[in-house]
């Protein structure tokens, strides 16, 4: 008991004494060279962001708009005409060349080749080949970069989409959007940097869950706050019926001053930190329904986005709601659209869900476009992985289905740096195999924090003894789309 | 002594026998051809040159200061100036016989080849002089010998390094372009700079290795000894292609080992030009911009697009004080001394607060104020930032009557004016901002003549006018119903609420589709207070109209006091039994939420009775149709009624009209008037489809019935 009285009075413990000793002596030399401003701030975290970004970003912010459940790639933006003519044929063993198979067609004894349901016609200045579902993204094609050179290790979904979160296939490590949060925090301290938004479609769904938009390892501020389609987007943020405003204010007054007391009495700094986490919940209280107020958007947006962004939790919502989370300095926005695992009845299911997505995601570009935000913004649309060129299942001419498919897939992004009207990468006639220019799931994540002006081999965080990192110790920058 | 003395003797007569061995080659040299071993002592010459360098500065140094030792250093000088005239003969020997090779400049070579023979030479008469006492002549020798060891060593680098290979750190090292992107011609400002730093020393018009010259277009087209070193029919076998890309080991790789090696840019450059057929006009911006040398080209023009800020810096103090929830000041990275201003947080914004970023006002370069409420007035704030790049005010509400303040700005590059509704001044002062990169006028109310003026007054600027809505006609999403429960007491309020202002919400309380003929318009709250089914539509100029919504309220009445089912549920649809039907709980349309009962092999069967007489005016059963899971409206409904004397009597039978289709899901409710007095039971049957009709999937199999609700008034 002495002991703790001591330790009460000295505002001090063993342990604290401990990591301030040996952080403070091991850093002293080196640290001051390297980071000047070392002691004048807190140090540690305070001082990697004052070195952050690492050049020039840019984008300032991302909006991602996950395509939940992998959708096609033959039935989108790679054009393989081939597989319409060898429609039936067996998939020749040389290009195949023994690659893993999902359970779902590894007993499969034929894989007859599958061509696209639905008509491509070339867009834009590049004559990009779009398939006929997504007519509105053809539009604005010479706003895009479409990359049919992804390629990942995953071959089914929660592998798949952890990898494309959180850089490696199983675990618990942060997410793109927490690292963000991390290495560039908020630019508005009324709102969270990262959040998230979900919506359902109508095919063959996938679950989606918070392990994707976790903090893994990182403070738990940088997790991914999810919005919801109720009437309360956050949880637990509205005042209860009949407390006021003001009354809210006193009572938070009157514990900060009791938080304070404590804090002079202990000096813990997670005192301080729940301080402000208090406030910042005071001020999402205004800024929150600010943003999620989309009564007065003008009737060209509606129209823009379709109607359905007028009903909550739909892809068109979530697309309006994330413009006006980015413009209102929101690092990095999340959707998940479901519904894109189509392993049959392709044909009937995928229109519904380019129908769900197509107009709305080609109306957030021309959005952030209007308003001059689409040269700090970025903008990806893709899923998990592709889908195979071969069917599962009974083949008809109307009707078939499509296996996970890792080696070769589509995704496309805008704005923020990326060129726009460009096409990336080439897969052989089959769609099978990439034969130009492959971007790994690391290529791309290292290719996003460049745009966001992080070296992505220097954004790093010690975790269980050794330092993490988002591209693990892979990725390489595709400086070929960067404008 | 005699040891010293035999040395010297040693050294004359060397040196007497080197002089006349160096005379020979000179004269004589394209007459001798090297047997292969004095070709290897050629080939030392690199090394042995060290000696005498060392040598003749040492002997220099004695020879001036010959107080450095302190007693006499005559003896020591004699044997220092012979040994190092003895290895500048050995050196001078060697490079004659090195020089016979091939490979060398002729014109380097020659100077580097006198000098040095120079070197032997006047060291040979300086050894003489100082030996014979004529001090002036031995003093002007070693002067010459030493300045002529510096020039003939300088040749000599310069010949197996390169030319300018001492000087190139601090020449000038001109690698981007010295033109913009849009001027540059993929010969002229690529190839030919690359071509000149690491190939042209060699081949050029003095100097032409291989007989090949580099130093223009039409030498490099008629190519060397080896042929031609682009081949315009194959690029992919040109001859520099492959000469380049042989690794370094190789004694064909070019530039040859010890000379300045082109970087891994300048080979893709070089490689990606020839392969895409070598054309030396064409500007690099007329290159498709998904071809590699286009791609390549332009990364060499990024520095020029990165704007290098050279004013001071804020101090952070000013930063820090200037930072606040609502307002973020911060530098567009780490090393940048410009800075980025966003403003967050409508309700908090003060304009006047524009007023304290005059501390920054040179370091403001990207100022964000979108969505904040502005007046053209407070526009005048903006004036004082003369490096502000680019002006965000999407949405601020300003007519642009303020814009005036902005025309100074020389250096605004981009500004947003979205959203805000632009008066005739606004146009005027935006034709004069002709420095504008971008303009953006989406929605800002000017007229198509306004902007194709706009447009001609600012050739060159980029005016994105947006979105413009192309008439294609959109449906409507249906109004949202809000009420507080749907089974009430008394009477309730119902909203009806659209998120479009401008429309128009129809609705019907009798069971029919709302539309023109037909319909109440919706103008306010209405209470309702009887069961209703509640059917609404929204309409508007410019769209067609949205689909129904409709919500079915139950007025809640008399509850029986003892209910029994005659016939029981299915056992997977159980619910809360009996109590569920009285529970004035509505189930959602999920038919296994667990507020439904479920009936299939049997009828739904039921009796309720009171222990006092009622009069009773209508029953209503709210059931469910969830066609694709079989569960449709009843096939028959029958309700038997108890008067007082205790006998039951039919009093309906309804047979419920059947869909043809698999319809929406809807909650609907079957509502019979009976006005009867006096009954103390009541008895109820509802019996499921069977067979369901051939349209259905499941044709030939029963249908189920679902209930969740009977109310009694």
């Amino acid at each position: 008991m002495e002991k703790e009285q001591l330790e009460h009075g000295l505002n001090q413990n063993r342990r604290k004494f401990l990591s301030k000793v040996s952080l403070g002596i091991g850093s002293l030399a080196l640290g001051s060279l390297l980071i000047p401003d070392l002691f004048k701030g807190k140090g540690g975290e305070d001082a990697l962001m004052a070195a952050l970004p690492h050049f020039a970003p840019k984008a300032k912010r991302i909006i991602y708009l996950f395509q939940n459940g992998a959708p096609s790639q033959l039935e989108s933006f790679d054009y393989k005409p081939m597989l319409n003519q060898q429609m039936g044929q067996e998939l020749p063993e040389s290009i195949r060349m023994g690659q893993r198979l999902t359970g779902m067609t590894a007993g499969q004894s034929s894989f007859p080749l599958v061509g696209s349901y639905y008509g491509f016609m070339q867009y834009g200045e590049h004559r990009a080949w779009i398939s006929d579902i997504f007519p509105h993204t053809a539009k604005v094609v010479d706003d895009i970069c479409i990359i049919k050179s992804m390629h990942t290790e995953a071959i089914n979904h929660d592998p798949a989409l952890t990898f494309f979160q959180t850089g490696a296939q199983v675990g618990n490590r942060p997410s793109m959007g927490a690292w963000l949060s991390y290495g560039l925090g908020s630019e508005n301290n009324n709102l969270p940097s990262f959040c998230v938004l979900l919506s359902r479609g109508k095919g063959n769904g996938q679950g989606v869950y918070s392990k994707l938009w976790t903090n893994g390892f990182l403070d738990s501020v940088h997790q991914g706050v999810q919005f919801s389609a109720s009437e309360d987007p956050v949880l637990y943020l509205s005042d209860p019926k009949g407390m006021n405003r003001e009354d809210r204010r006193r009572m938070l007054d009157h514990l900060s001053s009791l938080n304070e007391v404590n804090y002079q009495e202990f000096g813990d700094p997670e005192i301080q930190a729940k301080i402000q986490q208090y406030e910042m919940a005071f001020r999402m209280q205004t800024a929150v329904p600010e943003v999620t107020d989309i009564s007065k958007e003008p009737d060209s947006i509606i129209k823009m986005y379709g109607p359905d962004c007028l009903v909550p939790g739909t892809y068109a919502a979530n697309c309006l709601l994330a413009r006006k989370l980015s413009e209102s300095g929101v690092r990095f926005v999340q959707l998940y659209h479901q519904g894109w695992d189509q392993h049959g009845n392709l044909p009937r299911e995928m229109i519904n869900q380019a129908n769900d997505v197509d107009q709305a995601s080609a109306a957030l570009i021309t959005d952030l476009k209007q308003r001059g935000l689409l040269d700090e913004t970025l903008v990806i649309w893709g899923g998990e992985f592709g889908r195979t060129n071969y069917c599962q299942g009974k083949i008809q001419l109307d009707n078939y289905g499509r296996d996970h498919h890792p080696r070769a897939f589509s995704i496309w992004m805008a704005g923020g740096g990326v060129k726009s009207g460009m096409v990336y990468g080439e897969t052989d006639e089959f769609g099978y195999n990439i034969v130009e220019n492959p971007v790994h799931i690391h290529d791309f994540q290292a290719t996003v924090l460049h745009l966001m002006g992080i070296d992505h081999e220097r954004l790093t965080f010690k975790h269980l003894g050794r330092r993490y990192r988002l591209t693990d110790v892979h990725g390489k920058v595709v400086n070929d789309i960067l404008v | 002594m005699t040891q010293n003395r035999k040395i010297v003797s040693f050294l004359e007569n060397s040196l007497i026998v080197f002089n006349g061995l160096i005379l020979a080659f000179v004269i004589g040299k394209q007459y001798i051809s090297l047997p292969p071993f004095l070709e290897v002592f050629g080939r030392m010459h690199p090394l042995l040159l060290h000696f005498p360098i060392v040598l003749l500065v040492l002997a220099g140094l004695l020879f001036w200061f010959p107080k450095i030792l302190d007693h006499n250093s005559n003896s020591l000088l004699q044997i220092l100036l012979l040994l190092s005239l003895f290895f500048t003969g050995l050196t001078v020997i060697a490079g004659l016989f090195l020089s016979a090779e091939e490979g060398y400049v002729q014109e380097d070579l020659q100077n580097h080849q006198w000098t040095g023979l120079l070197v032997f030479w006047l060291g040979s008469v300086w050894y003489l002089a100082w030996a014979k006492g004529k001090s002036i002549l031995a003093k002007t020798m070693s002067v010459s010998v030493l300045v002529l060891v510096l020039v003939t060593g300088h040749l000599g680098a310069s010949l197996t390094h390169g030319e300018d290979f001492l000087l190139f750190p601090i020449s000038s090292k001109v690698s981007a372009p010295v033109v913009s992107l849009e001027e540059a011609v993929a010969y002229d400002h690529i190839i030919r700079p690359i071509l000149e730093q690491k190939c042209v020393s060699c081949h050029k018009a003095s100097k032409q290795k291989g007989d090949l010259r580099l130093d223009e277009v039409r030498f490099i087209l008629a190519g060397g000894k080896n042929g031609d070193v682009i081949d315009l029919e194959n690029p992919e076998n040109s001859e520099i292609l492959q000469r380049i890309s042989l690794p370094i080991e190789e004694e064909e790789h070019m530039p040859p080992k010890g000379k300045p090696q082109l970087t891994e840019t300048e080979i893709q450059l070089l490689e990606t030009w020839i392969l895409e057929n070598a054309l030396f006009e064409k500007k690099v911006v007329e290159y498709p911009e998904t071809s590699p040398f286009f791609t390549f080209a332009n990364t060499l023009f990024d520095d020029k697009k990165e704007e290098v800020y050279d004013f001071d810096f804020a101090s952070k103090k000013t930063i820090t004080g200037l930072n606040h929830e609502y307002r973020v000041v911060q530098a567009l990275y780490p090393d940048s001394p410009a800075l980025r201003v966003s403003y967050f947080g409508k309700a908090q914004f003060d304009a006047a607060s524009l007023d304290e970023l005059k501390k920054i006002n040179i370091q403001l370069v990207d100022l964000n104020l979108q969505n904040m409420s502005l007046k053209d007035e407070d526009l005048s704030y903006l004036s004082h930032f003369q490096n502000l790049k680019i002006l965000n005010l999407n949405f601020t509400g300003i007519n642009g009557s303020g814009l005036q303040h902005v025309q100074d700005l020389k250096k605004l590059k981009s500004l947003s004016l979205t959203g805000n509704n632009l008066s005739e001044d606004a146009v005027n002062y935006l034709k004069k901002l002709s420095h504008l990169e971008a303009l953006f006028i989406w929605n800002t109310g000017l007229d198509n003549k306004t902007i194709a003026e706009l447009k001609s007054e600012l050739p060159k600027t980029k005016i994105e006018t947006g979105y413009s809505d192309d008439g294609e006609i959109y449906q409507l999403n249906p109004p949202e119903i809000k009420a507080e429960k749907a089974i009430f007491t008394g009477e309730m309020e119902i909203n009806l609420k659209h998120p479009i202002g401008s429309v128009s919400i129809f609705y019907t309380l009798d069971n029919t589709i709302p539309d023109s003929s037909n319909h109440i318009l919706y103008e306010g709250p209405f209470k309702i207070d009887k069961n209703i089914t509640l059917r609404t539509r929204a309409f508007a100029d410019g769209w067609s109209g949205s689909d129904e919504k409709s919500a079915v309220f139950l007025k809640s009445g008399i509850k029986p006091d003892e209910v029994t089912f005659l016939q029981s549920p299915d056992k997977r649809f159980k619910a809360n039994g009996t109590a569920t039907l009285f529970d004035l709980e509505k189930g959602d349309e999920e038919f296994s939420s667990g507020s439904w009962l479920g009936f299939r092999q049997n009828p739904m069967e039921i009796k309720m009775e009171f222990n006092e007489t009622r009069t009773i005016n209508n029953i209503a059963f709210s059931l469910l149709e969830v066609g694709a899971s079989y569960i449709v409206p009843p096939y028959k409904i029958e309700i038997w009624s108890t008067g007082k004397d205790g006998t039951e009597r039919l009093i309906q039978t309804d047979f419920p009209e059947q869909p043809e289709k698999i319809r929406k899901n809807q909650v609907f409710l079957k509502e019979y008037p009976i006005k009867k007095e006096n009954v103390s039971a009541i008895r109820a049957k509802l019996s499921p489809v069977n067979p369901l009709p051939k349209w259905h999937p499941g044709a030939g199999e029963k249908g189920w019935v679902f209930i969740d609700e009977i109310l009694i008034n």
